[in-house]
């Protein structure tokens, strides 16, 4: 018991006046009247409370609420310990008064100052006394936001702003598609407000998550508490299949009622960073020229992160004077961005009869299944390519140079790629 | 996945119109493809049998690689060596140039099994009623001979 006066907390309550089901256990004979009248001078004030027979009952000592009590009262109770930040996991604002309601009364109990034997766990007039004047801290239920309108739970005034996008830096900024690499942490900003201190925290979760949908974490977890702003890291975890782009949400809630629900997002490595390597020269046969090593990141570090994204090299000719006029540029097609490539840059030997100069600009667009995008410009795939035949002598020589630049070709612009390859003259 | 077609326009590569992606789609279906030879097939394509004079006929260029072999898949790549009733109608090809494999080439060269559609769409107009045969024979190889049937309109 919460106080003596509890111990005269006794006399049954006429049932005509009982919230259904509310039953409270009796302790003792009936000593007092009952004072059980709403407007008797001897009300509970917070809104919250105020005008329930049950609690006004209580708060008049003339019952208790303890194990076994039920009811739209406990209820009431039980949301309002929720919001005060006492935590129900395991049945929450059920309205049975059961052995998980009563640890967090002996939790309030305490933190009201409340002490000794008092800390009961159940609920007499002094307790109803306490948690009628906390709920005047927490001025009542708010408006649910979201889906629904389930019974208030962030109603202490709490406001959460998300993130307006889920969206890894490395996503071009022409990408439509919102998306997280796996394995790798995309921060967001949480702001959280007016959340009182012992209000229960806001809880961020991920909304939609599936095999199908992909999976992602919040700093490691599936779930994060918070009771301020802040950053969490989002890391993706399975990605998103084609045909399932955008199903993912990053959410808060309070106590499980959704208060904040951010734009769809997806899961999905994309290929970045080019690069090109010196393989080896062309020196024999119908073409001069080099052979490279191309190659890339995947955002997520791992380039088999990539299997459902294609890659296509885009070459626009800018420069084509003597042996080089009329080739033009080329278009490689999507191949496969999961396996890397080799690059052949060559002239015939049949067309390097006179001197010439060839500049041509390389750069690189990608489409992602997962995502559903296409055509979308590649991060630092920018080349230069030079080519220069000049004669030497009876013969000619042959020059060539693939150089990281940031360029356009075809349209797709690209800041530079990785690696420079000049090659020593090639007798022709 | 669609084939890709390109063609070039302004000194740059586009897309190709979706028509003649359409048309290369029936690839697979296309019912007298050229015959393989050494591990390598070239069929030309039109979107239909009949035109009338004057129109315009786009003829698709499918190569088709087996395994191991390497594909020069950057293009559109020229048409050498293609035959209008038994003319020359492009460039021949280069001495020493092989078909299929460019010298002048920058991109990629991967590996087969592939179809690659990445060649120049040869346009022609016919001016004479009756059938016409298209062949694209480059070096060794030749495709299927294609029939055009040319009426007055």
């Amino acid at each position: 018991m919460s106080s003596v006066l509890d111990m005269k907390s006794t006399g049954p309550v006429p049932d005509d006046q009982l919230d259904t089901d509310a039953r409270s256990p009796i302790s003792g004979p009936p000593s007092i009247a009952i004072q059980r009248k709403i407007g008797d001078g001897h009300d509970l004030s917070s809104p919250r409370f105020a005008g329930n027979h049950t609690l006004e009952a209580v708060f008049d000592n003339e019952m208790v609420l303890d194990r076994g009590s039920g009811g739209p009262a406990v209820k009431k109770v039980q949301q309002a310990l929720i919001d005060f930040g006492f935590r129900l996991p395991k049945f929450g604002s059920d309205g049975s008064y059961g052995k998980e309601t009563r640890a967090a009364v002996k939790s309030f109990q305490a933190d009201a100052g409340i002490k000794g034997k008092d800390v009961d766990g159940v609920i007499g007039p002094q307790t109803m006394n306490e948690l009628d004047l906390r709920a005047a801290e927490f001025p009542g239920p708010g408006k649910a936001v979201g889906k629904g309108s389930v019974p208030v739970v962030g109603g202490t005034g709490v406001s959460v702003t998300l993130p307006p996008k889920i969206n890894a830096t490395t996503t071009p900024e022409v990408m439509a598609a919102d998306r997280i690499p796996p394995r790798v942490d995309t921060p967001a900003s949480i702001e959280v407000s007016g959340l009182a201190p012992l209000a229960a925290p806001v809880t961020l979760s991920i909304d939609g998550a599936s095999a199908a949908n992909g999976t992602v974490t919040i700093d490691g977890a599936a779930t994060k508490d918070l009771r301020s702003g802040g950053i969490v890291n989002l890391r993706g975890g399975a990605q998103t299949a084609p045909g399932n782009a955008g199903n993912l949400r990053l959410v808060a809630s309070q106590a499980g009622t959704e208060i904040a629900r951010g734009a769809p997002f997806s899961v999905s490595a994309l290929p970045q960073f080019y690069t090109d390597a010196f393989v080896n020269d062309l020196l024999v046969g119908p073409r001069r020229g080099v052979v490279v090593q191309d190659g890339w990141e995947s955002d997520s570090g791992n380039v088999a992160d990539l299997d459902q994204a294609d890659i296509s090299e885009q070459v626009e000719v800018t420069t084509e004077t003597g042996c080089f006029a009329g080739g033009g540029g080329v278009v490689s097609g999507y191949l496969p961005a999961s396996a890397f490539t080799q690059d052949t840059h060559s002239s015939g030997t049949a067309t390097l009869t006179a001197p010439g100069h060839r500049v041509a600009q390389q750069t690189c667009m990608f489409r992602d299944k997962r995502t559903g995008v296409t055509d979308i410009p590649m991060r630092n795939s920018g080349y230069l390519l030079d080519r220069r035949c000049i004669k030497v002598g009876p013969g000619f020589r042959f020059f060539i140079k693939k150089i990281g630049t940031a360029t356009t070709a075809n349209g797709v612009p690209s800041g530079a790629g990785a690696g420079e390859i000049s090659r020593p003259p090639q007798v022709v | 996945m669609r084939p890709e077609l390109f063609i070039r326009a302004n000194g740059r590569v586009i897309k190709a119109p979706e028509a003649d992606i359409a048309v290369a789609e029936g690839y697979e279906r296309w019912p007298d493809k050229g015959k393989l030879t050494d591990g390598r097939r070239l069929t030309i394509m039109a979107s239909r049998r009949s035109y009338a004079m004057g129109d315009e006929v786009r003829i698709i260029h499918v190569l088709e690689v087996a395994a191991d072999r390497p594909v020069y898949v950057s293009g559109p790549k020229p048409i050498f060596d293609e035959y209008v009733d038994g003319r020359l109608a492009t460039a021949p090809l280069p001495s020493g140039e092989d078909p299929l494999e460019p010298a002048s080439y920058d991109g990629p060269v991967v590996r087969g099994p592939r179809v690659d559609y990445n060649w120049d769409i040869s346009t022609y107009r016919f001016s004479k009623p009756g059938t016409h045969e298209v062949l694209w024979k480059p070096g060794s190889l030749a495709s299927n001979r294609l029939s055009i049937e040319v009426d007055r309109g």
